[in-house]
């Protein structure tokens, strides 16, 4: 019989996560039902406005064109940091590998995003190079649009995926892959029937790691973005901020929230259901 | 016997490919910050080799090495206090039952699946609420309370490498609960903390958007900086501190290497 | 089988457990255990996967406390005591080594808790990795160690404390059958030195009947049998522990007529054989009735013993298998088939060999059966 130390353990962990994660979130929950106060606080009076307020035809397409940005985003992302991680993995000089996609992870992320600005900028290298070469008399805006966002967001976020599905695959066995061959797959076949099914928690991970961020992003859209690109959490701080109608912050940043809840939810589901037939398996092989 | 050709996956042709693209990506604009940062004139064009920009950097920002300052005194802090509460609670929560505990696990998942931008809001309101002045404080709670699931689950990661046996080992060889922590857990969860605190610190080092809402006047920090330099337009300061920064990583980069398998398992 | 060492040793404690109960929620794991353990003794529970000996061992090391019932350790009642309060100490199937500690701060783990001085600590550790056999590897990180070193090592840490009782929960489970072999001998020298009791759960009944003194066979939260491996092998309590402890030829029949100290029972699938009434039987009684397979001969001829000494039978070799040892020989009568194992005494047979396919009496001795359920 041990004693129980479990909550002697976790006591400072449940003080601080309850009162600076969990009395904050609460607290929003309440100010969207709140009126706003002409001074830019709330009133205590129980509002619907702010939830009215979500109607707006200008918040509306906004939401949807954050979902689409984030999507993208993320598609891209997953797109090009699977093969990569799966090159690093089965290379020789993983570690050196490991270590070229760690920097860029380290390096501050807005500056490498003003790397970028260099680049496309309306006086940037690029500009300057087509102007020399003659192709353009002009310079071109390359910046400042959708597609610029969501490039630039998967530019961004783009070593937190490759990270961790690099660890899953390195973990991977990879003489299922020639055993599969053995049996007639052709390398696409196995790659997609083999690999990918095993290496599902990863990409999980990833899509996690990039969405997320990706979805409640303010920085990017702001640096880079345009008209069209104005995502949620530029709404969001536009209204704290400047207009300081805080039951509308509060009642965005919660559809935010259940926005990417369910986003997250819908990829676990979608994806639960694959790993835990694997798991199951590898129990009853165990 | 049949054999098997040891090459048939090794030819990572069209993997290859996309490594290249994603190098590229990468690092084309890291070198040419690199590059920018030596150059004579403040345009885009070479004019030369210069030093200006890290004579500039270094001796006439001062606002800039105040942020720096504050940065790296909040990232200290808030790596040691978050590794601290985080590896006690993941040791609590990894092998004890208790009451409380499902709660507390929820609680400490939830920030990691909420956008980060809902953090600062509902900080920002929370302090405004209890009337609390920002500054420094409040971006040192903000970041504890952001890093906090990150080094519980790293260190929870560690833990799960050791089966529970090691501790009733130490019981049954007559430890008390405070031998067993000290000599026992720590040591052995020791790679998981370093990974968390290095983690925590490094998440700390680079927050803008929590920080952004969490600063008050005169608690700036460097990426509120660099954001506010970079929004004014491109300055071949930014440049210098790019590169800085970038060997800033490297040598962290190299450090971490050793650590990374806990921080995204 | 071995000798019985005496069993006054003075290192050895004497534990007795009664009546203990376990339930986890709703879910019974030890049902109402009885048992006492001699000092010094050498004392297996022996069961399949399930049967609640592990969580009895875990009871035993203060991990878990009895729902119902009490443990006294000489004489004093340590039910409620905790671990590290114990002269009880664990040898852990999964060998629970510190891995950040060497193999000599391993086994000095219990010392420098109780803060002794290095010099002690030094000829103390050394005492014991020399008991183990491990003084060559002090230095070296758990890591570093083969599975029987690792194990060596958790044994050596279990003992330095000076333990009046050491489990040992499954500790070669890991090993290969070799040196699984190896160990067991050598732990049993090392009971023989130290005189501790040792109480060794194991689901292998030849890792149980090598060492034991006594076993507990155990099986669905209830222990079936306690007896020394003789008593278990030759006189099991029951089918479970007949079937569980080494192979065996069970008959099911009917007594046709009790004859004195003899019976005629009507087996199902065979015909009459000749018992011994050594329990209280009665005409019309069925019963289960096993011969071990070692004590059956088989022979081309009809054996010139005494007909009512012996049952003989007359079948085809159905099954051959050689296994250098000995040779194992499944023979079908009517419906049944009879293990049989035949040591290879001499290289070159006497008799011309039995082959496959062959015809075959099959006899044994009335007094080596043995009856385990009437009903």
């Amino acid at each position: 019989m041990k004693k129980n130390y479990g909550q002697i353990y976790t006591a400072p962990l449940l003080i601080w996560i309850t009162v600076f994660f969990v009395v904050p979130i609460a607290i929003i929950l309440m100010f969207s039902f709140l009126k706003k106060d002409v001074h830019g606080g709330v009133e205590l009076k129980f509002s619907i406005a702010a939830y009215k307020a979500l109607f707006n035809p200008y918040i509306i397409k906004v939401a949807f064109s954050t979902i689409f940005i984030s999507i993208m985003a993320t598609l891209i992302i997953v797109f090009l940091a699977l093969p990569t991680a799966y090159y690093m993995a089965r290379s020789k000089f993983k570690d050196f590998l490991m270590l070229l996609i760690i920097i860029p992870f380290w390096t501050n992320f807005l500056i490498r995003i003003y790397a970028w600005i260099a680049i496309l900028g309306n006086n940037g290298i690029l500009n300057n190079i087509l102007l020399k070469l003659g192709l353009t008399d002009h310079n071109i805006q390359f910046l400042y649009n959708q597609w610029t966002v969501i490039i630039v967001m998967a530019y961004t976020y783009l070593p937190f995926a490759i990270l961790p599905l690099f660890s899953t695959i390195e973990k991977f066995d990879f003489s299922l892959l020639e055993a599969a061959r053995d049996l007639g797959a052709t390398k696409t076949k196995a790659i997609l029937k083999i690999l990918l099914p095993n290496v599902m928690p990863g990409i999980t991970t990833a899509v996690l790691f990039t969405f997320i961020p990706v979805i409640g992003n303010y920085a990017v859209p702001q640096l880079v973005g345009g008209s069209d690109s104005i995502m949620i959490g530029n709404i969001i701080t536009h209204e704290i901020m400047k207009t300081r109608n805080w039951p509308l912050a509060s009642s965005i940043s919660l559809v935010l929230t259940v926005l990417s809840t369910i986003g997250v939810m819908l990829f676990m589901y979608m994806t639960r259901s694959k790993t835990d037939n694997l798991r199951k398996v590898r129990e009853d092989a165990v | 016997m049949r054999k098997h050709n040891p090459k048939a996956f090794k030819r990572n042709t069209v993997s290859l490919y996309f490594f290249i693209v994603t190098m590229v990506i990468f690092y084309l604009p890291l070198i040419i910050l690199i590059v920018l940062s030596f150059n004579a004139t403040k345009g885009i064009s070479w004019d030369g080799f210069s030093l200006r920009w890290y004579n500039e950097l270094f001796f006439k920002s001062s606002k800039l090495w105040t942020a720096f300052g504050n940065t790296m005194l909040i990232a200290l802090l808030a790596a040691t206090i978050s590794t601290v509460i985080g590896t006690l609670g993941g040791i609590g929560l990894y092998w004890f039952k208790f009451r409380m505990k499902k709660y507390i696990e929820i609680a400490s998942y939830l920030p990691l699946i909420l956008p980060e931008i809902i953090i600062g809001i509902s900080l920002l309101i929370f302090f405004s609420g209890i009337k609390f002045k920002l500054g420094l404080i409040t971006i040192l709670i903000a970041h504890i309370t952001f890093c906090l699931p990150y080094v519980l689950f790293i260190v929870m990661a560690r833990l799960a490498e050791f089966d529970y046996s090691i501790i009733e080992a130490a019981h049954d060889l007559g430890a008390r609960e405070r031998d067993t922590l000290l000599k026992i857990i720590i040591p052995v969860a020791l790679p998981g903390v370093a990974s968390g605190f290095l983690m925590a610190f490094t998440l700390s080092l680079d927050d803008f958007l929590i920080t952004f809402f969490v600063s008050g006047k005169g608690s700036s920090t460097l990426p509120l900086e660099i954001y506010n330099m970079i929004r004014f337009g491109v300055s071949p300061v930014v440049n210098a501190l790019s590169v800085i920064l970038i060997v800033g990583s490297l040598a962290l980069g190299l450090l971490s290497k050793k650590f990374y398998k806990y921080m995204f398992s | 089988m071995k000798p019985l060492r005496s069993v006054d040793a003075v290192n050895g404690g004497h534990l007795k457990i009664e009546n203990v109960n376990k339930n986890f929620g709703t879910f019974k794991v030890l049902d109402n255990i009885n048992l006492e353990i001699k000092p010094g003794e050498f004392f297996s529970l022996l069961g399949p996967s399930g049967c609640g000996k592990t969580t009895l061992l875990r009871i035993i090391a203060g991990f878990e406390a009895p729902s119902v019932g009490g443990l006294f350790l000489d004489n004093n009642d340590i039910t409620y005591l905790l671990s590290n309060k114990r002269h009880v100490n664990t040898v852990f199937q999964s060998y629970a080594l510190f891995p950040h500690l060497s193999v000599f701060e391993n086994v000095a783990f219990p010392l420098r808790l109780k803060k002794e001085k290095e010099s002690v600590i030094k000829e103390k550790v050394g005492k014991y990795l020399d008991l183990v056999q491990l003084n060559a590897h002090v230095k070296k990180y758990p890591a570093q160690l083969s599975g029987g070193q690792k194990q060596r090592v958790a044994i050596a840490r279990a003992l330095i404390n000076e333990p009046s009782i050491l489990l040992l929960d499954e500790p070669l489970s890991a090993l290969d059958a070799k040196l699984r072999h190896k160990l067991l001998i050598e732990l049993d020298s090392i009971h023989d030195k130290t005189g501790i009791t040792f109480i060794f759960v194991t689901h292998d009944q030849q890792e149980a009947l090598s060492v034991s003194d006594r076993i507990a066979v155990m099986k669905d939260v209830v222990v079936l049998q306690v007896g020394s491996p003789s008593e278990i092998y030759e006189t099991p309590a029951d089918m479970f522990v007949a079937n569980f402890i080494g192979e065996t030829n069970v008959f099911v029949g009917t007594v046709k007529e009790v004859l004195g100290d003899q019976a005629i029972l009507t087996v199902d699938g065979i015909g009459e054989i000749k018992i011994c009434t050594e329990k209280d039987i009665k005409k019309d009684d069925r019963l289960k009735c096993t011969i071990r397979p070692e004590k059956i001969r088989i022979t081309s001829s009809l054996p010139d013993t005494k007909s009512e000494e012996i049952n003989v039978l007359n079948g085809k070799v159905d099954e051959l298998i050689y296994t250098g040892f000995q040779s194992r020989y499944y023979v079908k009568i009517n419906n049944f088939i009879f293990k049989i194992f035949k040591q290879h005494v001499k290289y070159f047979m006497d008799e011309t060999p039995i082959k496959w396919k062959d015809d075959v009496y099959v006899w044994w001795y009335v007094d080596d059966e043995f009856i385990v359920e009437v009903n």
